[in-house]
């Protein structure tokens, strides 16, 4: 039997290390399955009941594990079904590989109306992803699929596509190449000058600050020894939370980071837009930035830094540690300064939120320090965005700026898949969970442990609060009847539990992870007091 | 179209309301949607205007667009939506697809990143990088207000696209700052569709004069014709021509009209015809998997000028919409004398063979025998792809024009329970039910809790074979049994359906089916059916189609 494209693209994954195909069968793939059933072993297909979860389980194994993961959808309503999953994706530097069927080759274009065709489904998928190509034949499938893992393993992470009509599947490649493994690109080496001039500018600085975005998520061990030498405290906001362990006096969350960023004087920018701080906290001309990204479009992004470079930190982070030397400095005043802040902050959300706070100590207490936590958009979520005690990279997982309702659960779903050995705890409201709890079906039937928390409230929450303090008390299409979770969790054949304090709430993460199981605990709860004023927080710099 | 408050003097108001008022003026009443703080200026024009302005939310917002499309479908009117942008968006993009193939007239309403940061890239909540561009890889019209006094007259732009030609969905976008910020705005009265282009009269004397001849004349209609029922009668009943109704004109012309005739007989006639008449229907599976290209005289009436060449020409083309077009043939026919003529035989007797062959087919006539029973002459079924409705679209008799809907020709799996709930929102009347599979069903079986919230009286029934089936059958038919990724392991649907709170039996043979529908129907309540289903009969035999071509299904 002669090698098929369908072979090549099942060849092209298991060798750059997919081991998991996240996906939904029909009739434009099912060559492409049929291919794929030889080798189900070792590259396991993982059928979910909504594309949109094929998209999210791809996205929380990749942020789990920081290796490529995929998922295989039908064109048309399967793909479009995966696309808030792929722009969050894209949001939040993961990266994925959507494998998305097609219409016949001779067909697209024409606008035939068969099944699942859609006008232009390569520009969406352009549009969404770092890069998109179709493979329109055995000429161009080695090439497509190798730039495609390429990408996926070079420069900033982030999703990626390849489209495949149901024509090309079964078509014979003449000579099938012997490897597909694609290697990174290596980013270009960071110019020794411009190292110089941060490290001058970093070790002259009084009160330098550091903020890691998602790009510094696997660089924590080199970020700790130069906030250590440095003495410069390190802000994370979202993705960035672990790369220095929350625990360390010099790990801040947003809230003091931006109290910090009122008078620090160079800020050391890694991995992140530093977009939000930039246009929320402000610039002034006292604020000298250092810029080290990955992706040369988001130096100076906002403002131009002083010092921009476009580099892997994996490269520029030594160099900077090389260059820095053994200069070490103390900061007594700054790491006060720091510490203060930090113990003013935590006071002032003892004060002010401390619901939130009770349910978020109630985890952490259970959840061990490898336990990934999966944020979701509702009263409990906001505030782990500063509060969480994150001492893991890859341990928070978080929409990022897209700020996708209803991500969590099918997303914690993938995180559990591809890492079994660690307990997984996602967090929803009632209106975020109903968007994927339907998942549940996939935990039964693949055996996937996790632990989904829903915070009930019986409404948009936050919605509700906007609109009833920013519009003068009129509610409106805010307020929810939502299912009973326990019975609904049990319909599935997954444990179903209640937790009505966070004492109860410990009681019930003790045995969901102690025995692990798909595990669904409600909390039913009333109005949190608002965590806005700590995220949303105005300028303190710049008029 | 009703203008109930147009005026001509340019009033002070936010971009939100600028946009509410305009969906009043076009005669909007429903708006199905999410909210969140992209559109909070918006939802609260809303909340101003909720006595003449229903607002449906729901709990995806793939639900709240396949509930307009849903309403749409039912009531001929525009479905309308609002949702975030992003992901609130992409969410919904599916259902606009469905709706394109559907060609429903379905008006999305967007918010963007505020105006000032679009194209920044600075990581703005619900940033893409090029919004539009993604909505227009879907759709024609996606358009944005750059300002509160463009709303009028753009959203009277999308209404009169949306209902010119082949009707289409639009989507509509505006940043959160312009939604809140007011300004003079001069409301825009409705604009009325395009009209239907007058076909030339020598090709309607040459098409009728051709259809007179005819020994075999026969008719095949899709969504088109919706509107334009008592003209084909007219017609067909001039010409003795079957009326071959695509899915998504079931019920165009009653099924006790000896003359009405599903695509399953209508494929056994069209191999005797020799001339045919086709209406309003993109003619793609017929012409693709029929065969018989150049031994059929044909004649095809279509609105879309680009559509009426695919897959390929006709004979005869007439650009112009079925209603017209019908009706000058119909004039000429008379003209000629053509009255009243009998169908003929071959077609008569293929679809008496067509049902019998059809009758035999267990449990599938049983159960759609109990639900013809249970369900009310003028009910709307709403017919997921799965195992059953793939008999039910040829084999139930429909009485009514828009009693039996389908997802165009995208066949998207879960469109059928959201659609059918915007159904019975656009007519309370109606009985209506979805039929879906187990695999179609969970795509958007988070609408039971809307259901429940708005107590939207729709029984789901659901047909639960542990599988993807569809893909199941072509793995075991054409892949020699490689079963891979089609299983499914199942909640218990009623335990599940009771868990959000409404009624829900299980029901195991079509007896009891159709005592449990007639019961949860005459409940008038939010309800659902499991039906547990085995093997089916092969209806794709039937179909005559390569089940696995990739062409068509
Ligand atoms: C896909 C998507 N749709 C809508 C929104 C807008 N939105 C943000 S929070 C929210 C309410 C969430 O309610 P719930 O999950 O119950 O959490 P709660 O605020 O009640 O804690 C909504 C609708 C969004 N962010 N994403
Ligand atoms: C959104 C979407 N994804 C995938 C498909 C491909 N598809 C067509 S039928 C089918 C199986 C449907 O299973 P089910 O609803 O249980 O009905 P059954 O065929 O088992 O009767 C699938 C996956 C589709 N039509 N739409
Ligand atoms: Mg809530």
């Amino acid at each position: 039997m002669s090698t098929t494209v369908a072979d090549l693209v099942v060849q092209a994954l298991r060798q750059n290390g997919i081991e998991t195909l996240y996906c939904l069968p029909g009739v434009q793939n099912d060559d492409f399955f049929d291919a794929l059933y030889d080798h189900r072993d070792s590259l396991r297909p993982v059928q979910v009941r909504h594309e949109q979860a094929a998209g999210y389980m791809a996205l929380g194994a990749a942020l789990a594990t920081g290796r490529p993961q995929a998922f295989c959808v039908v064109p048309g309503p399967g793909f479009l079904n995966a696309t808030a999953a792929l722009a969050t994706a894209y949001a939040v530097g993961a990266p994925v590989l959507a494998l998305v069927g097609e219409i016949p080759l001779p067909a697209i274009g024409k606008g035939l109306g068969l099944l699942h065709e859609i006008p232009d489904q390569l520009a969406i998928l352009r549009g969404l992803t770092k890069q998109a190509e179709r493979i329109s034949g055995p000429g161009d499938a080695a090439d497509v699929l190798r730039r495609a893992f390429g990408a996926l393993h070079s420069g900033r992470p982030r999703p990626v596509g390849i489209e495949v009509p149901a024509s090309v599947w079964k078509a014979p490649v003449a000579e099938p190449p012997e490897s597909l493994a694609a290697a990174a690109i290596p980013a270009p080496a960071p110019d020794p000058a411009d190292i110089e001039r941060a490290a001058g500018l970093l070790a002259a600085a009084e009160r330098p600050l550091i903020v890691v975005g998602g790009g510094a998520r696997d660089h924590g061990a080199a970020i700790t020894q130069l906030a250590r030498q440095l003495t410069a405290p390190v802000v994370a906001f979202r993705n960035g939370q672990g790369v220095v362990p929350r625990d360390d006096p010099l790990s801040v969350g947003a809230p003091v980071g931006r109290e910090l960023w009122r008078t620090a004087d160079v800020v050391l920018a890694l991995g992140t837009r530093l977009a939000m701080q930039q246009t929320q906290w402000g610039t002034d001309d006292d604020l000298r930035i250092v810029h080290i990204d990955i992706d040369a479009a988001e130096l100076g992004r906002v403002t131009a830094p002083e010092v921009g470079i476009e580099a892997d930190l994996a490269v520029a982070l030594p160099a900077l540690l090389t260059a820095l030397g053994d200069h070490a400095r103390d900061r007594p005043d700054w790491a006060g300064e720091t510490a203060r802040a930090e113990a003013r902050l935590a006071q002032s959300y003892a004060e002010r939120l401390a619901p939130q706070l009770g349910w978020l100590e109630a985890i952490r207490a259970e959840l061990p320090a490898d336990g990934i936590f999966v944020d979701e958009l509702t009263q409990v979520g906001y505030v782990s965005r500063f509060a969480w005690s994150c001492t893991r990279p890859r341990t928070y997982l978080s929409t990022g700026y897209q700020g996708t309702l209803g991500w969590g659960f099918a997303t914690a779903l993938g995180a559990a898949h591809a890492r079994p050995e660690v307990p997984v705890v996602s967090i929803s409201g009632d209106g975020g969970a109903l968007y994927t709890i339907t998942e549940l079906a996939t935990a039964v039937r693949h055996s996937i442990a996790l632990t989904a928390i829903v915070f009930t409230d019986n409404a948009f929450g936050n919605v509700r609060r906007f609109q009833i303090e920013n519009y003068a008390n009129r509610p409106i299409a805010s307020d929810l009847t939502s299912p009973d979770f326990v019975r609904l969790a049990e319909s599935f054949g997954a444990r179903g539990m209640r937790a009505k304090t966070p004492d109860e709430l410990r009681a019930c993460l003790r045995e969901s992870i102690r025995d692990p199981a798909p595990t669904v605990i409600e909390v039913p709860v009333g109005d949190f007091p608002s965590p806005w004023d700590f995220i949303l927080m105005g300028k303190v710099r710049g008029a | 179209m009703t203008s109930t408050s147009t005026t001509t003097t340019p009033q002070t108001m936010t971009g939100g309301q600028a946009v509410a008022r305009a969906l009043l003026d076009h005669g909007v009443d429903t708006v199905f949607g999410i909210p969140g703080i992209q559109l909070d200026n918006l939802f609260d024009a809303f909340y101003e205007l909720r006595n003449n302005l229903r607002v449906v939310h729901t709990r995806h917002e793939q639900g709240a667009a396949f509930m307009a499309m849903g309403y749409a479908q039912a009531s001929g009117r525009t479905g309308v939506f609002a949702v975030v942008p992003g992901p609130g968006l992409l969410n919904s993009l599916t259902a606009v697809a469905t709706g394109a193939s559907a060609n429903l007239p379905m008006l999305g309403i967007t918010g963007q990143i505020p105006s000032y940061q679009i194209g920044q890239g600075y990581g703005i909540a619900h940033e893409l990088k090029d919004q539009l561009a993604v909505t227009r890889g879907v759709i024609d019209w996606a358009e944005r207000a750059e300002h509160p006094a463009q709303v009028p007259a753009l959203l009277a732009d999308a209404f009169q696209h949306m209902h010119s030609g082949r009707k289409q969905p639009a989507v509509f976008e505006m940043a959160p700052d312009l939604l809140g910020q007011s300004a003079p705005v001069q409301p825009a009265a409705p604009l009325a569709p395009h009209p239907a282009p007058v076909p030339e009269a020598a090709l309607v004397a040459r098409a009728a004069e051709r259809l007179a001849a005819a020994k075999r004349p026969l008719i095949l209609v899709g969504g088109g014709i919706v509107d334009a029922e008592a003209a084909v009668l007219a017609v067909a009943e001039r010409l003795g021509a079957p009326v071959v109704m695509s899915p998504n004109a079931r019920g165009s012309l009653p099924d006790s009209h000896p003359l009405a005739f599903t695509m399953m007989p209508g494929q056994d006639a069209w191999a005797a015809c020799d001339t045919a008449l086709i209406v309003g229907t993109r003619f793609t599976n017929q012409a693709l998997a029929w065969g018989r290209e150049g031994e059929v005289e044909t004649i095809r009436i279509d609105i879309d000028p680009m559509q009426i060449t695919k897959p390929r020409r006709a004979d005869i083309s007439l650009v112009t919409s079925a209603e017209v077009g019908l009706g000058a043939l119909d004039a000429a026919l008379a003209e000629a004398g053509v009255e009243a003529r009998g169908i003929w035989p071959e077609a008569e007797t293929a679809r008496a063979e067509m049902q019998a062959k059809l009758a035999e087919m267990e449990p599938l006539a049983g159960l759609t025998g109990a639900l013809r029973r249970a369900l009310p002459a003028d009910g709307l079924v709403f017919a997921d792809v799965t195992r059953f409705t793939v008999y039910a679209r040829f084999a139930m008799a429909m009485h009514e024009p828009r009693s039996f809907f389908m997802p165009g020709f995208q066949a998207t799996l879960g469109w059928s329970y959201p659609a059918a709930l915007g159904a019975k929102v656009a007519r309370p009347d109606r009985k209506v039910v979805a039929l879906c599979g187990d695999g179609g069903f969970m795509f958007t079986v988070q609408e039971l809790a809307t259901a429940v919230h708005h107590d939207i009286p729709v029984t789901a029934v659901v047909f639960n074979n542990q599988a993807y089936g569809n893909v199941k059958t072509i793995q075991r038919n054409s892949y020699g049994g490689r079963h891979i990724a089609v299983d499914l392991t199942n909640p218990d649907f009623v335990a599940m359906a009771r868990a959000y709170g409404m009624r829900a039996d299980l029901a195991e043979t079509p007896e009891a089916f159709e005592e449990t529908l007639a019961s949860h129907l005459a409940d008038e309540k939010p309800s659902l059916i499991e039906i547990p289903v085995g093997e089916m009969p092969n209806v794709w035999s039937l179909v005559r189609r390569p089940p696995s071509a990739g062409v068509s299904r």
